[in-house]
């Protein structure tokens, strides 16, 4: 070759070497761009591939009452449980398979259908499992085929349980007989517990189980997840204060297999226990009303309330239900039987009803607000009042009656004829001004908020009738139109007792900075000696001579108000009993509403028979526990 | 040359045969082997221990008459004391069977006691065994509890003619229901080896998350539970140290720090339940 | 060769298993202080060494079961564990001067590092790590260690000395294989 075809030839071997280091070095810079700067996503496609996540709720915080006793906790459900994508597990599963089909060829039976023989497999290998436990326990469980092929397909890193609810001995024998290395392990899970059963179970509230909400921050957000189901607050404080109760959700994240079956966890966070609360509610005095009502009502509700606190201190609705029968869930006969009983509703907030004599407070307020009558005024009393063709009748022939007397002997006729001077308006006006037509805003979900309270303008868009002095009449001693809930009414009492307006009552335990920022309350507007007034006729009530005088405490100054309602229906009139009282007269501390619905359709039913008593229950128990407001003895005996 | 090569490959073929004719051999060949290697050693492991505490023996023989009087004169003592306590125990018994029957309770599994000295301790990085001088035909049955002064041992896992093999408390494979004298809520108790050289230790799983060790000076006792069946109620395990959260949230787990005895244990007693078996 | 060369592996196991016999009494004293002494890489490393593969695979089987009849690992565990080490050792000692005194300690101390490892991944396998302490395992293995370091070359002219009282020249049919 002469030198010029040598210089050719090389030039083009140069472009030769040339085109290959272009095409080398796209090919290097594809790796590089693959390898290093797609790197993090090929790893995270990696993980999304052989990683799954495990969430297990944490369990929720504790209920307490206002010195720290627990009204909800969590009690341990111990279970035997197999993992069953555990390796020895499947082992089992595919050893099993095979000696059957060969079982089945050697016996020259056609196999028609793989999968259920995988099936019936699975099924005699838990079986095996569960006989150990059976033998051990004395229990004689079964094992479901299907649930297992179906936990499998949904649930393969969780836990089947072979056998639920293990009591304390059975899981005390299982942890010592079964050898550590056993495929059947024990397993805790949380579900609520009531140690007081029924007591506040209509406040307290139930959980439900549902898919567990996965927050998006938690790690692993990517991989696909399996998660136990989480329990959340259905009702009362459990779902009001369902996000401070909520436990911290645990992670686990596990390396699988290709099929799906755990190989090794690389992840661990633990699940953490969510925050406690603490309750106004005093369990003493809870369980006081609640012996209360046991002697003398089966429906209704009672209420206590911290006057300066505004905290409620017991709240009891009837017919109620056992707490512990909603946990773990609530099953269907369960279910059925509360609500035949109507045992959901809570009352305390929820029920509606006339409110009855206790509303002549509000009657004798407007009436002195308004200076149609003042403390000295006399009404006559007849035994009834003539309102155009209708005679409106009083209980009695009281005769020459005052503010304090007619409180006292609850008046209808003294009330009546104040009603009638006053007029609808005020009234009206003043039911509004104490709250009576707006819900108390107290922390517990599903308040009502459809009480009424009846004026000339809403009778006449509900009913499209002129308003009558009848009406008047029946306002006037709290029946009619108007309805309210028990609470509303346990917040008049208070309210009337320190001569302010309040709302916004709490079922949580104030601190003492939620004390100090709490809104300044409505001053209800009365003069000094025209308040003293109202509570000398509330203090009369609660005396031997008085309607209340079941309510009496000794060493106590207690005013009340007895009533008596109807609720009139097709077939009669339904009556309802009525009180509502605080103490001490002279120095308020807790004020308590009792209702105690009647059972049957005319039978005769009054406060002060049927209400005052259970309330006096309550009031013995927060004396009990408060003596400093106790009168000393000579002062109570001067008082007598 | 490939003939060579094959001959270098010849021992690594010799071990891949041996592996797979070992894999292939069954399982009762197996166990045939160990308990016939184990018997055939263990008279001299047997032997070793009495000559061991021959050793004692005359140890205790070049012991002075002074040294003698003064170690009978305070084994009297305490034999009194013993027979005092022996007397208040019969009468605590007789009350404790007396409010049993009025309360109707189920009767306790009655043991007997079988003491054995320990030929062996096997206490290695990875497991704690004790080989003690009673085997089957003094009749020890397998998972029968061991106990001694200060509390449980823990539990035999092999029985032979005339040894046994004890699991201490320490291994991680012993497990049993416990809970904290005074408390009645039954916890998982297992061994976790020894935490420094001399300091055996377990783990407690589901202790309440109302336990607290507020005396580090006087932690929580650690009892048997006697609910499992196989262990008495009521016998020593260890004090609870260092609680942390445990993994389902709703419990704790803590260190059990076991008595520093067990390293050095010269005889125990096996319990045999008079009518029990155990697994 | 003569029937008591054929069957030196007899002699070796026999001293074998009296030299495991003796620290397992050594072991029951030392337990109070948490010290655990395990010299079988030592045994393996004579084995190895110095007898033909064959007859140091027979010599450390015996060995192995005696130590499997007394663990709760799998019966075999110390069988596969010996005989692997073992033909490993076999594999790789034309690589080296073997009757050297200095090659044996090493081979002692790897293969008891080797036995250490693999006890604590078995152990970890069959009886879970929560039972395990890395600090005592490392302080075990650093004693073992020391005691091999110490007694090795003794115990190397030990088997020698009593094989020689048969009539086994160890050290000469070394010199002639090579």
């Amino acid at each position: 070759m002469n030198p010029e075809e040598k210089n050719k030839y090389q030039g083009r071997l140069w472009i030769f070497y040339g085109m290959l280091a272009i095409l080398l070095s796209i090919l290097y810079s594809g790796l590089f761009y693959r390898q290093l700067i797609e790197r993090e996503s090929h790893v995270d496609q990696e993980k999304i591939q052989n990683h799954r996540r495990i969430l297990t709720p944490g369990p929720r915080g504790n209920i307490l009452d206002r010195e720290g006793r627990v009204l909800v906790a969590n009690r341990s459900k111990f279970s035997a449980v197999v993992f069953l994508s555990e390796d020895q597990v499947q082992k089992a599963f595919t050893n099993h398979y095979r000696s059957l089909v060969r079982d089945y060829r050697e016996e020259g039976k056609p196999i028609e259908n793989y999968t259920k023989l995988l099936i019936l497999s699975r099924a005699m290998v838990l079986e095996s499992y569960l006989k150990t436990v059976n033998d051990l326990l004395g229990r004689e469980e079964e094992v479901d085929a299907n649930a297992i092929s179906r936990h499998l397909n949904l649930n393969p890193l969780l836990p089947y349980p072979l056998v639920d609810n293990l009591t304390q001995s059975e899981f005390a024998i299982l942890l010592e007989s079964l050898p550590v290395e056993s495929p059947v392990q024990l397993y805790v899970s949380t579900m609520r517990h009531y140690p007081y059963e029924n007591a506040v179970s209509h406040a307290l509230g139930y959980v439900g189980h549902s898919a567990l909400e996965i927050e998006s921050n938690m790690p692993g957000s990517n991989l696909k997840t399996f998660a136990t189901k989480g329990s959340y607050g259905r009702n009362g404080i459990e779902k009001r204060f369902d996000s401070n109760l909520q436990g911290k959700t645990g992670t686990e994240i596990w390396v699988v297999d290709p099929s799906g079956y755990q190989v090794e966890p690389i992840q661990r966070i633990y699940p953490k226990k969510g925050q406690d609360i603490e309750l106004s509610i005093d369990i003493d005095l809870q369980l006081a009303g609640e012996q209360g009502y046991d002697l003398y009502g089966d429906k209704g509700a009672l209420i206590a309330i911290d006057i300066n606190r505004l905290e409620i201190l017991a709240m009891l609705s009837r017919p109620d239900y056992n707490l512990n029968d909603t946990a773990p869930f609530i099953s269907n006969d369960v279910f059925k039987e509360i609500n035949e009983r109507q045992a959901w509703e809570n009352k305390a907030i929820r029920g509606l009803y006339p409110p009855g004599s206790p509303f002549k407070l509000i009657t004798a307020i407007a009436a002195l607000k308004s200076g149609v009558i003042d403390d000295g005024t006399i009404f006559e009393c007849d035994g009834g009042h003539q309102v155009g063709r209708r005679r409106f009748p009083c209980m009695g022939h009281h005769g020459e009656m005052d503010l304090r007397s007619a409180i006292q002997k609850s008046c209808n006729e003294y009330f009546y004829r104040a009603g009638l001077v006053t007029g609808p308006d005020n009234m009206s006006r003043e039911a509004v001004y104490m709250r009576l037509n707006k819900p108390t805003n107290i922390n517990l979900p599903n308040e009502t908020a459809r009480m009424i309270t009846p004026s000339r303008q809403w009778k006449r868009e509900r009913y499209d009738q002129p308003w009558y002095d009848g009406d008047t009449a029946n306002m006037s001693i709290g029946q009619g139109f108007l309805t309210v809930t028990p609470l509303q009414l346990g917040m008049m009492v208070a309210s009337i007792a320190k001569n302010e307006v309040y709302s916004h009552p709490s079922i949580i335990k104030q601190s003492p900075e939620q004390l100090a920022v709490r809104p300044a309350p409505k001053p209800l507007g009365l003069p000094t000696e025209v308040h003293k007034a109202i509570l000398d006729g509330m203090d009369r009530v609660v005396s031997p001579t008085g309607t209340a005088r079941a309510a009496i405490i000794e060493g106590v100054t207690v005013g009340g108000k007895t009533g008596t309602a109807q609720i009139n229906k097709k077939e009669g009139n339904l009556e309802l009993a009525w009180f509502v009282g605080f103490a001490p007269v002279e120095n308020p501390q807790i004020a308590i509403v009792a209702l105690v619905e009647g059972q049957n359709l005319n039978e005769s039913f009054g406060g002060g028979a049927h209400a005052a008593p259970m309330a006096r229950y309550v009031f013995q128990a927060y004396f009990d526990k408060h003596p400093e407001f106790k009168a000393k003895p000579e002062a109570f005996q001067s008082q007598l | 040359m490939p003939k060579k090569r094959l001959l270098s490959l010849k021992p690594f073929l010799i071990l891949l045969s041996v592996a797979v004719f070992w894999i292939l051999v069954p399982i009762v060949f197996k166990s045939s082997i160990r308990s016939v290697f184990y018997e055939f050693q263990a008279p001299l492991s047997t032997g070793a221990s009495y000559v061991r505490e021959l050793q004692n023996y005359w140890a205790a023989r070049t012991k002075s008459k002074n040294e003698l009087y003064d170690a009978g004169k305070d084994l009297a003592r305490l034999n009194a004391t013993y027979e005092l306590m022996i007397l208040e125990n019969q009468t605590l018994k007789q009350e404790v069977e007396r409010l049993e029957e009025l309360l109707q309770l189920p009767t306790r599994p009655d043991y007997r006691y079988e003491i054995a000295r320990v030929v062996s301790r096997d206490f290695n990085s990875w497991w704690q065994h004790l080989e003690i001088r009673k085997g089957g035909k003094h009749g020890i049955p397998t998972g029968a509890p061991v106990v001694f002064s200060g509390g449980v041992v823990g539990r035999v896992i092999e029985v032979h003619e005339y040894t046994s093999t004890v699991e201490l408390l320490s291994n991680s494979h012993l497990r049993m229901a416990v809970i904290i004298a005074g408390d009645n809520r039954p916890m998982s108790y297992r061994g976790s080896g020894f935490q420094t050289l001399q300091n055996p230790v377990g783990i407690a799983e589901y202790i309440p998350n109302d336990i607290n060790i507020d005396d580090p000076s006087n932690p929580p006792r650690i009892i048997t539970s006697g609910m499992g069946g196989v262990f008495p109620a009521g016998l020593p395990i260890g004090y609870l140290r260092r609680l942390r959260p445990g993994a389902s949230g709703m419990f704790q787990d803590g260190d059990v720090y076991l008595d520093k005895r067990l390293a050095r244990l010269t005889e125990v007693a096996v319990l045999i339940a008079v009518e029990g078996n155990y697994q | 060769m003569n029937l008591v060369s054929r069957n030196r592996w007899l002699i070796v196991t026999a001293i074998h298993y009296l030299t495991l016999f003796v620290f397992s009494q050594v072991n029951t004293y030392l337990s109070p202080l948490g010290i655990y002494i395990l010299i079988t890489g030592m045994l393996l490393s004579f084995s190895s060494l110095a007898l033909s593969h064959t007859q140091g695979a027979l010599s450390l089987i015996p060995i192995a079961f005696y130590l499997d009849s007394r663990s709760p690992l799998p019966f075999g565990t110390s069988l596969i564990i010996l005989i692997g080490l073992h033909y490993l050792t076999v594999g790789f000692r034309h690589q080296f001067r073997r009757e050297s005194g200095g090659i044996s300690l090493a081979v002692s101390l790897i293969a008891n590092l080797a036995i250490h490892i693999l006890y604590t991944l078995f152990a970890i396998v069959y009886l879970g790590s929560e039972g395990l302490n890395s600090l005592k395992i490392g302080l075990n293995l650093l004693c073992t260690s020391l005691v091999i370091t110490f007694l090795n070359p003794y115990y190397i002219s030990l088997i020698i000395g009593i094989l020689g009282l048969f009539g086994i020249k160890i050290a000469q049919e070394q010199r002639q294989a090579r």
